[in-house]
């Protein structure tokens, strides 16, 4: 397990990274140091780094591939240690990716920073509707968990759930959206895109006008649960739908196998608002890497987004994903499915057996 | 449903008239009659899982019959005017085949002795005898129609068996080639009209992006079947819209490998075995639904199922990577190929090489990317092997084994899968079953 020490290290330097400060020397030391504990401590990824011989020169030790959590345990502490397991959307009997924690104050600092300075940077409570289930409904959802966090932190006690019983409450979500443009309340919507789509697919012609202040957050992908909508239409099928200029709605990049998020830089710096960049915490390292030689690629370069978290305290820090993305002004941009990516007609996708890489666990 | 600015919808409209005007100068009569019934779907389902609803088919018809059936004479010419075109396609001197490996390898990124190895196998798979016994089976009181076909783009040479054999069963035939694989029909279809412009005259080869509704509306709602090649969220799409044609559904597919213990008596034998199994891996570079993704191989020979992983690592699929290379790798396969071999290198053994990798793990079994990427797993006995291909069931298109007859026929008993030589799983007979059904299924209605 990783040393009381360096977990409290780490804590304070998530602390000091409030509010967007940044002190990318110390980030990778922390980085460098609970790596190194972590290729001896956490099993799969010390088989892996045996089998693995690249070294990146930038980073030292190669990041372990999402697709591991599916199959294998990865964590340092035994399993009667486990006070939460979080899992990966899916259909019962196919491989979920888990990402197992016997603490989850890391989890909480992390989630609590990082959305309080991208998504409410303002200070006071907020109304949350949640387009989501709760956590009592999905307890193995890191979503369900972060959004039930959120009403703790910046909601007003009248927040509330719109998705119930494994169906969102169309009737409850237009009530409630009314009742908030009678009152002039600004709401913050927060939810998964598939549950936005179903929204949207449900409404008609009704449209609301939300006041100002609101905000959407919306996460995830589709992965069959909805129709797919690409970003752009979906940006504006948002804001015509709810009334909320574009750049109050924020999308948010999480993963189950992660314990920090990523949000769009746009309530930070509404000029944005067009690249729409991910904002990247100070206590996370986010690099777009070659897939050959694992090393960061030059400049803007498309490559595949690595990511070092250092919230990841009972896991493995350093994560490969699949994801395409490549740096720009305010960040991260992630470019979705690599171009090029072979054609699968009747060939049964392996995305399609391993289900979404998204925390959505609805 | 809006239709994006880019619509080949008027191209399709175009395409369907020329078929009937065809038809009509040949004495059919291919007018659209069924009727456009409100919210239901109008035509039947036709699953081809060993379903045999010819006769419902032919029930819930209200074509109106032209004329009556091919000829035998007809049906000779046909298969000679097949057995003619695939010969210009085999030929590299002939200008089409020039042209059609040249676009083969712009669009499918594999390399040319791939390309040449798949339009040669499957070209040579058009043969006298099991065409002409294919076209005998269609009834004389089938009446024509016009079939749509709606054709995936991971394997080139599945367009031979999605236009052929609609055409062969005498009907008109509009096929939709994937957006990015549309050089093989298009060369079928240039090199059919100089052999016989009349059966030609039958096809109309047509593309659109999948998100081109209006496109697809059309296709749909002008044809009396469907015959859909692609994702199962492609057959769910289409068969969502109303009114819609019959379904012909080949869906999502995957195949697995099968070495059983009477391969594995020797090294030199299972090293003859593992070049089988690597043909069956390589083709295509493992991107079609006949791709195995998986070895399942029998413990207790003289050469275990570890050894066995071995020698398909090297020598057998290094050997079949000089004769056969792998194409480029795009970013996206060489980001899946990252999170495959880190799986299997946490799960078991991994042996990797630059052509490809195969791991030898423990069950659940797990699906490759495609890519040259195969887990070898232990498997006791024929039970053990349903067990463990049970989560697959659905999609199972073929399994290839090494064994002898016996053991081929077990295997058949359980699965609708088609069951093979291993060696053979890329290079299916043209009149083999797929899906657990005939050939011609669901291609023609009596009247």
């Amino acid at each position: 397990m990783t040393s009381d020490l360096l977990a409290t290290r780490i804590a304070r330097f998530i602390d000091r990274c409030a509010h967007g400060a940044k002190d990318d020397a110390t980030r990778d030391t922390l980085i460098a140091e609970l790596s190194q504990q972590q290729s001896t401590s956490v099993e799969p990824y010390k088989r892996y780094l045996a089998s693995e011989r690249r070294r990146p020169q930038r980073f030292g030790l190669p990041a372990l591939p999402t697709d591991v959590f599916r199959f294998a345990r990865v964590a340092s502490h035994p399993l009667h240690m486990d006070t939460r397991c979080f899992r990966t959307s899916g259909t019962t009997g196919r491989a979920r990716g888990e990402h197992a924690f016997c603490d989850l104050s890391l989890y909480d600092r992390a989630a609590r920073s990082a959305a309080s300075h991208a998504l409410f940077p303002e200070a006071g409570r907020q109304r949350l509707i949640i387009l989501a289930p709760s956590e009592h409904e999905a307890p193995d959802s890191s979503l369900s968990y972060m959004l039930s966090r959120f009403v703790d932190w910046f909601g007003t006690e009248n927040s509330m759930y719109a998705w119930r019983d494994g169906e969102l409450r169309m009737g409850l979500l237009v009530d409630t959206l009314r009742a908030a443009e009678a009152r002039r309340e600004p709401i913050a919507l927060l939810g998964t895109s598939f549950a936005f789509v179903h929204a949207e697919d449900a409404l008609g012609p009704q449209r609301f006008q939300l006041p100002r202040g609101s905000r959407i957050m919306q996460t995830g992908g589709f992965k069959g649960r909805s129709r797919t909508i690409e970003p752009e239409s979906m940006l504006a099928l948002l804001h015509a739908r709810y009334g909320v200029p574009i750049d109050h709605i924020v999308q948010e990049y999480g993963m189950t196998e992660l314990s920090s998020q990523m949000y769009e830089a746009v309530l930070l710096d509404p000029s944005h608002s067009i690249e729409r960049p991910l904002w990247v915490p100070g206590w996370v390292r986010a690099e777009p890497v070659d897939p050959v030689t694992l090393e960061p690629v030059e400049g803007e370069t498309a490559g595949l987004l690595r990511i070092d978290d250092l919230a990841n305290l009972g896991s493995v820090c350093s994560v490969q994903t699949s994801d395409l993305a490549q740096r720009c002004a305010g960040g991260i941009r992630l470019l979705g499915r690599a171009p090029g990516a072979v054609a699968r007609g009747c060939s049964l996708a392996i995305e399609e057996w391993l289900d979404s890489r998204s925390h959505v666990s609805a | 449903m809006s239709a994006p600015e880019s619509s080949r919808a008027p191209a399709v409209h175009e395409a369907i008239a020329a078929l009937r005007s065809n038809a009509a100068r040949n004495g059919e009569t291919l007018e659209y009659t069924r009727t456009a019934t409100s919210g239901a779907n109008s035509g039947p389902v036709h699953e081809t899982h060993g379903a045999k609803c010819i006769n419902a088919c032919a029930a819930s018809s209200s074509i109106e019959p032209a004329r009556a059936a091919h000829s035998s004479g007809e049906s000779a010419q046909m298969v000679s005017a097949l057995r003619a075109t695939a010969l210009i396609l085999s030929d590299p001197r002939e200008p089409i085949a020039v042209t059609l490996r040249q676009e083969l390898q712009a669009e499918t990124g594999l390399s040319l002795p791939m390309i040449e190895w798949g339009l040669l196998t499957s070209l040579s798979s058009l043969r006298h005898a099991p065409l002409a016994e294919l076209a005998a089976t269609r009834p004389a009181d089938a009446s024509p129609e016009l079939i749509g076909v709606v054709l995936a783009g991971n394997v080139f040479v599945a367009a031979l068996r999605g236009i052929a054999l609609p055409l062969l069963a005498g009907a008109h035939v509009i096929a939709k080639t994937s957006a990015r694989e549309g050089a093989f029909a298009r060369a079928f279809d240039a090199a059919l009209t100089q052999v016989d412009p009349a059966m030609a005259a039958r096809l109309a080869i047509v593309q659109f992006p999948r998100e081109d509704q209006a496109a697809t509306q059309a296709l749909c709602t002008n044809v009396d079947a469907l015959s859909i090649y692609g994702s199962d969220e492609t057959v769910d799409q289409l068969r969502r819209l109303k009114p819609g044609p019959r379904i012909i559904a080949h869906g999502h597919g995957l195949s697995a490998a099968y070495v059983a213990h009477s391969a594995l008596q020797s090294i030199a034998q299972a090293t003859h075995t593992a070049e089988r199994v690597a043909l069956d891996i390589s083709a295509y570079d493992q991107h079609g639904c006949l791709s195995p993704h998986f070895v399942l191989v029998e413990p207790g020979a003289p050469v275990t199922p570890e050894t066995f992983a071995q020698l398909l690592a090297a020598p057998a699929l290094p050997a079949l990577a000089q004769l056969l290379p792998p194409g480029a790798a795009s970013l996206d396969e060489q980001a899946q190929r990252m999170q495959w071999e880190a799986t299997a290198a946490v799960r078991g053994e991994l042996y990797t090489h630059a052509s490809h990798a195969v791991s030898f793990e423990p069950a659940p079994l797990r699906p490759s990317p495609g890519g040259r990427l195969v887990s070898v797993y232990a498997c006791n006995a024929q039970a053990e092997l349903r067990d463990l291909l049970e989560p697959f069931a659905q999609h199972l298109k073929c399994i290839g084994v090494a064994g002898n007859k016996s053991e081929r026929a077990a295997l058949q008993a359980f699965t609708t899968a088609q069951v093979c030589r291993s060696g053979e799983m890329q290079t299916p007979a043209f009149d083999a079953w797929a899906d657990g059904a005939p050939p011609l299924e669901g291609l023609f209605k009596r009247r």
